[in-house]
């Protein structure tokens, strides 16, 4: 028995550490890479608000279903984005193939045009239904189009984190995702981005991202998912804020939902 | 005998099962977009103002061409996941076309069911066919009124009664309509023959037999790097010809009777769209028309034609979007209308030519180029957009911009032109003194 508890302690000993040497050693690279495995959930549905908030406070307030499933061992990830509101916009859906290592597949479907429209990947700069998010913000970014550098290590709202900086390898990179630099606060605990700064492509301070209330979503596999996100615009003063409202643990997700057939019924 | 039971015991099974499949509870997705926990029903609409001022044809002064206010109410109803229905009613008052209007109509209503790999829908519903912008000829099932006035290019869609049918087995999707009554687009008669000495009188369209009914395929392909189509479709072109009692012998002072007719036509189309060296939109389509009586004895057809449309999308810079098409017609066994000597044969030479000019077939070959261009500003808040169109054969140009502004959530204003031109003898030189104008829309939807 005595020899039991001395192999069980050596080996919880080598395991502590293990993580240790292994966290320690990890580069940057691998840190945003875990940073992003992190949040990916073998399937998942959400309800979600957005409400942007004006330079003089006026708001503005989006409702959002979205449902995801992870196909090719975690390499591609399939999502559909319906717009519940306003009324103008109610039915609308976004149907993406996000792929680990190429651009992404989207279709996007409009009930005013009644077909659906492939539409270009790399658009994704462009604002998230004219908030301070773009759709670069919404999905894992393909990992080699970065560079990346350890700058640190501070808290964020007493969350000890990694501070890397993340730097687009080419101007068409930079151009598609609307950024130059971004610096990324991932905690360490659980590889969770906490906070993030944005630099325009002039190399301006353009944003600020927020994230607050992280879960765990998926306990079995650790993987998390965090319920407010806000993000200022620190060069014209608006505001974004993100809630998911509900969100459900689901790997069962139906295949059916990541159709055009299903994305035209609104 | 025993065969038959089996397989009317394995369809039996088939839709059981199908049917089951939805009775599972619905997930948090299913519900949040159907509000089925909530009510069965949702009733959404819009309010909307419209005005459009357009020149005086041949004077140099304006007028109002259209001010109206509308309302409409749309009903969807749900049943779970088995079906759903859709209805939406629109109520117009105010002034068009010189003349006070009043007028409810049932823009569309229909119900859809969905059992297994089935779908069905069955109603007064607008169909759209076909992956180009703005110009699709595979698109024949849906009529049109492109003299309707609206900041909403969709509202000169006319809906009209059928049932649609898929298919689904990804990545194919079966698509099966069959329309059982013709009904035409709107045809500027008026317009297209206004001299005097003629007389419009009934058109000549097909009665409601089963023999008249249109039907339609389509086998759609779904890939995630490319999409594509291919289609048929055997029915009446709704958007029918003009042609005449010709008399046999020439005599003055003889009124001539004009009348719009159908005509049954073949249409096989092809499309795709897909996205190369990942940042370029590539989309194409085209049809092959022929009807099925002859062309030459009857001016009111056309000869078969080719059309193709190819076109690349690209955002240049963040929220700057630009699509440009070229879009090419051949008409097959082309022949130039030669002035006739005999004056008889006159009235059959100018009403040969007209209808040339409402199926674009005035050349052989011709070519055009498209141009959608929209830009959104002020995080989407303002959106410009700017849609041009040159036939470069016939010097015929149409140019649509329009500004739309969110003032609040479902609150926008809308400030548009639409523009004509062509040189005489062109369609669009007929109708620009009654479709040029500059429109202003406000619409609050709920």
């Amino acid at each position: 028995m005595k020899k039991y508890k001395t192999f069980i302690v050596c080996v919880v000993v080598i395991m502590f550490f293990g993580s240790l040497e292994s966290q320690e050693n990890l580069s940057a690279k691998q840190i945003v890479d875990r940073s992003f495995q992190a949040t990916k959930l073998a399937g998942s549905e959400t309800l979600s608000t957005m409400t942007i908030i004006d330079n003089r406070g006026r708001e503005r307030v989006r409702e959002i279903a979205t449902v995801s499933k992870l196909y090719d061992s975690g390499e591609t990830e399939k999502r559909l984005i319906r717009f519940l509101s306003p009324a103008d916009v109610k039915g609308t859906g976004l149907l993406t193939f996000d792929y680990e290592n190429k651009d992404d597949d989207m279709w996007l479907f409009m009930p005013a045009l009644r077909k659906t429209r492939r539409i270009v990947s790399t658009e994704k700069a462009k604002n998230f239904m004219g908030s301070e998010f773009t759709y670069a913000d919404m999905t894992p970014p393909i990992l080699e189009n970065f560079s990346y550098e350890i700058l640190g290590e501070e808290e964020v709202a007493g969350t000890p984190c990694w501070k890397i900086e993340m730097i687009p390898v080419d101007d068409d990179i930079a151009d598609e995702n609307g950024f130059s630099k971004r610096i990324s606060f991932i905690a360490k605990q659980d590889y969770v981005i906490r906070k993030a700064i944005y630099y325009d492509l002039d190399g301006e301070l353009h944003k600020e991202l927020a994230v607050e209330n992280v879960k765990e979503i998926d306990a079995k596999n650790h993987k998390y998912r965090p319920t407010r996100m806000v993000m200022v615009n620190k060069q014209n003063g608006r505001k974004s804020v993100l809630d998911w409202d509900e969100i459900q643990f689901n790997p069962e997700v139906k295949d059916e939902f990541f159709t055009t057939r299903y994305l035209e019924r609104y | 005998m025993k065969i038959k039971a089996m397989k009317i015991a394995g369809l039996a099974v088939f839709f059981v099962f199908a049917l089951t499949s939805f009775l599972l509870p619905q997930s948090l997705f299913e519900q949040a977009t159907s509000k089925d926990e909530e009510k069965p029903y949702e009733l959404n609409g819009y309010l909307r103002g419209t005005l459009f001022v357009g020149k005086v044809p041949e004077k140099n002064s304006l007028e109002i061409k259209s001010g109206y206010g509308e309302a409409s109410l749309k009903l969807r109803l749900r049943k779970q996941g088995f079906g759903d229905a859709f209805a939406e009613v629109r109520f117009r008052s105010g002034h068009e076309f010189q003349k006070t209007v009043s007028e409810i109509t049932l823009r569309e209503a229909y119900v859809n069911a969905y059992t297994g790999p089935f779908d069905f829908r069955i109603g007064h519903q607008v169909v759209v066919w076909g992956r180009a912008d703005g110009w699709n000829p595979t698109d024949n099932i849906t009529p049109r009124n492109m003299l309707i006035r609206s900041a909403d290019e969709d509202d000169r869609r006319l809906a009209n009664f059928l049932i649609r049918s898929y298919y689904n087995l990804h990545p194919f999707r079966f698509e099966a309509i069959w329309v059982p009554a013709y009904s035409p687009s709107y045809i500027p008669t008026d317009l297209i023959a206004s001299s005097s000495g003629i007389n419009l009188i009934e058109p000549d369209y097909p009665d409601m037999k089963l023999k008249n009914s249109a039907f339609a395929f389509r086998l759609n392909l779904e890939f995630p790097s490319i999409d594509g189509s291919i289609s048929y479709f055997n029915g009446h072109n709704p958007m029918p010809g003009i042609t005449a009692d010709f008399p046999k012998v020439f005599m003055n002072n003889v009124n001539l009777d004009i009348f719009p007719k159908s005509y049954r036509m073949h249409v096989i189309g092809v499309d795709f769209s897909t996205v190369i060296a990942g940042s370029f939109g590539v989309r194409g389509e085209m049809a092959f028309r022929r009807s099925h009586q002859d062309y030459e004895e009857n001016i009111h057809i056309p000869n078969p034609d080719l059309q193709y449309i190819v076109g690349i999308d690209k955002e240049l810079v963040p929220n700057f979007n630009l699509i440009l098409q070229y879009i090419g017609r051949y008409v097959f066994d082309f022949k130039k209308l030669e002035v006739p000597t005999n004056p008889v044969d006159f009235p059959r030479f100018k009403l040969a030519l007209k209808n040339r000019l409402i199926t674009f077939q005035q050349y052989e070959w011709s070519h055009s180029l498209s141009c959608r261009a929209a830009l959104d500003l002020m995080n989407e808040l303002l959106s410009i957009e700017v849609f041009g169109m040159v036939n470069f054969t016939s010097n015929e140009a149409l140019f649509r911009p329009k500004l739309t502004y969110d003032i609040a959530d479902a609150l926008t204003f809308t400030l548009g032109a639409e523009l004509y031109s062509g040189p005489e003898d062109t369609l669009f030189e007929l109708v620009d003194s009654v479709l040029n104008a500059v429109f202003v829309e406000l619409k609050a939807s709920f």
